[in-house]
């Protein structure tokens, strides 16, 4: 049955942030025909707005999802997201400044071009564009699950293509503003999103509990109901998970900001110290995170029993929330499922245009010619996405983007090392990356393509671990002990076009700053 | 007094003007400086990622087990401590 009172609210706001999306084009007007303007949004955003481009970019709609979906159906293990994405900020802190300001002296838009200009190797460009790419496309396809599922929540079933009909339209809708705005439409929607996104989780966070009988007896009920679950979840992580645990937080934070998508988001800002700001500024969304995870025990606690463990959350806020709130928690998901996925598919798009269009298929392509291609393929992403999703069982989007981290993580050495040293030659790097990338895969296959756990036996040792963390390794171990190999064989290293100071990223504003200063002096 | 010179120093090194080798090196020296402050960043790694430390019950906080309220509380402890190592590495 249809939640009419539901659905009514869901379509406003649904509509509103549509007219944001496209009155975006006209937000800090800049060519849209430049890959810089339309791609980047002209690397002009400042603390705040990063923040929430950041923000929306980072924590999707199926993080919104998925995370206490996970801690629905396992307890606390479920609950790595948070170490995640509180160690993540550091890691940001020490590294994303400089791939800004030597990403904005030589114009790199994409990790790719980095690593193009760094190590002179189109080869290993290539990996790290194809690698970006592939983890990235499920990603999006994943966003759509957010929409399906709270679609499904407001009771719209119909049969056949018919049930699909509302994620088509949505999907077309954003297709058309990502197409003319760029990222300016993500970045001006992140904030009506975020803002309806703290919204929910302040009043969920303090409702329900007070429904069920407080958090002491939140916590007592979903221990009790994960200990009667089959196999059984924990409240407490067990001894057996200790590992795990802190390998999938580690792996996944540093695998966090070498997405593409992530990245578009980090370039778009206009300083390092944007960038450093908001690492000390974004863990407001990593509480949000850890609170969203609760929602899972909170369902466990209220009984909810839903269809799969993503329809837990739904259910709660149908159970506890009268229907007006109810649809305005689901416009507030879907939502955000927009803000990433139209990243995601410009940065896809991006290093489509960079990294194979302009490298292989048209050299000599010009600047127009360059912002259309990646309009076009933006919207091919989309379809893409879309096609996956509907004719594929979502079990191979949910294992595409558990491998996708693994993937991405082997692209790690040449992006971030790289901003550091050039000690590794590029050869090995690319042995490390496929080295990696074979591993990673195998670790996954053992599990018969279920879990990216992997136990690794050493003598009477056994040691279980993130698959990402072990192939990472793995991919370091190779590119370390091949560099020297690759000198000693007299192997050419290629030429590296950027400097020294261009990675300083205390500079970068030094010219404004003279400017405000020097009548001081 | 230190922030104060390599305000300048910076200053110069832009514009090009006389003393550019004496403000690189006064430069790379605060830099050098400035590293220590980075240690702090290595906390929450060290706080989070060996979980034994955390997963206990006991004791609880207005109703939150053990292991929930240690990792909600290094969000803010972890904010902080990234914002104290930006001040102070500042270099204007």
């Amino acid at each position: 049955m249809i939640n009419w009172t539901a659905l009514t609210v869901f379509t406003f706001f649904f509509v509103l942030v549509t007219v944001v999306g496209f009155v975006a084009a006209r937000w800090r007007r800049g060519n849209l025909n430049l890959l810089d303007e339309w791609g980047l949004a002209g690397r002009r955003f400042g603390t705040f707005i990063t923040w929430f481009v950041v923000g929306g970019d980072f924590y999707t709609a199926y993080t919104v999802i998925a995370v206490p979906a996970l801690v629905f159906g396992i307890g606390a293990a479920g609950f790595f997201a948070l170490p995640y994405t509180i160690i993540v900020y550091p890691f940001v802190f020490l590294t994303m400044p400089r791939l800004w300001a030597v990403a904005k002296q030589h114009g790199f838009i994409t990790p790719a071009d980095f690593v193009r200009g760094r190590y002179g190797s189109s080869g290993l460009a290539l990996a790290v564009a194809v690698t970006g790419m592939l983890a990235t496309m499920p990603y999006i396809a994943l966003q759509l699950v957010g929409i399906q599922v709270v679609i499904r929540s407001m009771g719209i079933m119909g049969t056949g293509l018919w049930r699909e009909l509302p994620l088509v339209i949505a999907f077309t809708i954003l297709a058309l503003y990502t197409y003319t705005s760029g990222l300016r439409a993500p970045a001006l929607i992140a904030v009506v999103k975020d803002v309806m996104i703290y919204i929910m989780v302040i009043v969920a966070v303090t409702a329900i509990p007070a429904v069920l009988g407080g958090y002491g007896e939140v916590f007592r009920a979903a221990g009790e109901a994960l200990a009667a679950k089959k196999p059984p979840g924990y409240l407490i992580l067990p001894p057996a998970g200790v590992g795990p645990y802190a390998t999938l937080a580690f792996g996944s934070a540093l695998a966090a900001f070498i997405y593409p998508h992530t990245v578009t988001g980090i370039l778009s800002s206009s300083s390092g110290h944007v960038i450093k700001r908001n690492a000390v500024l974004l863990p407001a969304y990593t509480f949000l995170l850890g609170l969203i995870a609760l929602l899972g025990l909170m369902a466990l606690a209220a009984g909810v029993k839903p269809a799969t463990p993503n329809d837990a959350v739904p259910q709660l806020f149908l159970k506890i929330f009268p229907s007006w709130f109810a649809g305005f928690c689901f416009a507030a998901i879907a939502i955000g499922a927009l803000v990433p996925a139209a990243i995601m598919s410009i940065a896809a798009a991006n290093t489509f245009t960079r990294n194979v269009y302009r490298e292989y298929l048209n050299p000599g392509c010009s600047p127009q010619q360059e912002a259309h291609t990646a309009k076009v393929v933006s919207l091919v992403v989309k379809v893409g996405a879309l096609a996956f999703i509907i004719f594929l069982p979502l079990q191979y989007a949910i294992l595409l983007q558990l491998l996708g981290g693994i993937w991405i993580l082997e692209t790690f050495p040449a992006i971030i090392f790289g901003l550091f040293t050039r000690w590794l030659h590029h050869r090995a790097l690319l042995a490390g990356w496929l080295a990696g990338m074979v591993a990673g895969t195998a670790m996954v296959a053992a599990s018969g393509f279920k879990s990216p756990i992997y136990t690794l036996h050493l003598g009477t040792l056994a040691v279980s671990a993130y698959a990402g963390v072990f192939a990472l390794a793995l991919n370091l171990a190779v590119a370390v002990a091949l560099t020297p190999l690759c000198d000693a064989l007299g192997m050419k290293r290629l030429a590296d076009t950027t400097r020294p100071e261009d990675y300083d990223e205390e500079g970068a504003e030094v010219p404004v700053a003279i400017g405000l200063e020097r009548p001081a002096h | 007094m230190y922030g104060l010179h390599a305000r300048f120093a910076t200053g110069t090194r832009i514009i090009g003007a006389e003393t550019e080798d004496h403000a690189a090196t006064r430069d790379a020296h605060r830099v050098k400086q400035g590293r220590a402050w980075y240690l702090l960043l290595a906390l929450p790694y060290v706080a989070l990622l060996w979980p034994s430390w955390y997963t206990r019950t006991e004791p609880q906080l207005w109703g939150f087990p053990f292991f929930y309220w240690y990792q909600f509380l290094w969000v803010p402890i972890s904010a902080i401590l990234t914002g104290v190592a930006y001040v102070a590495t500042r270099r204007r």
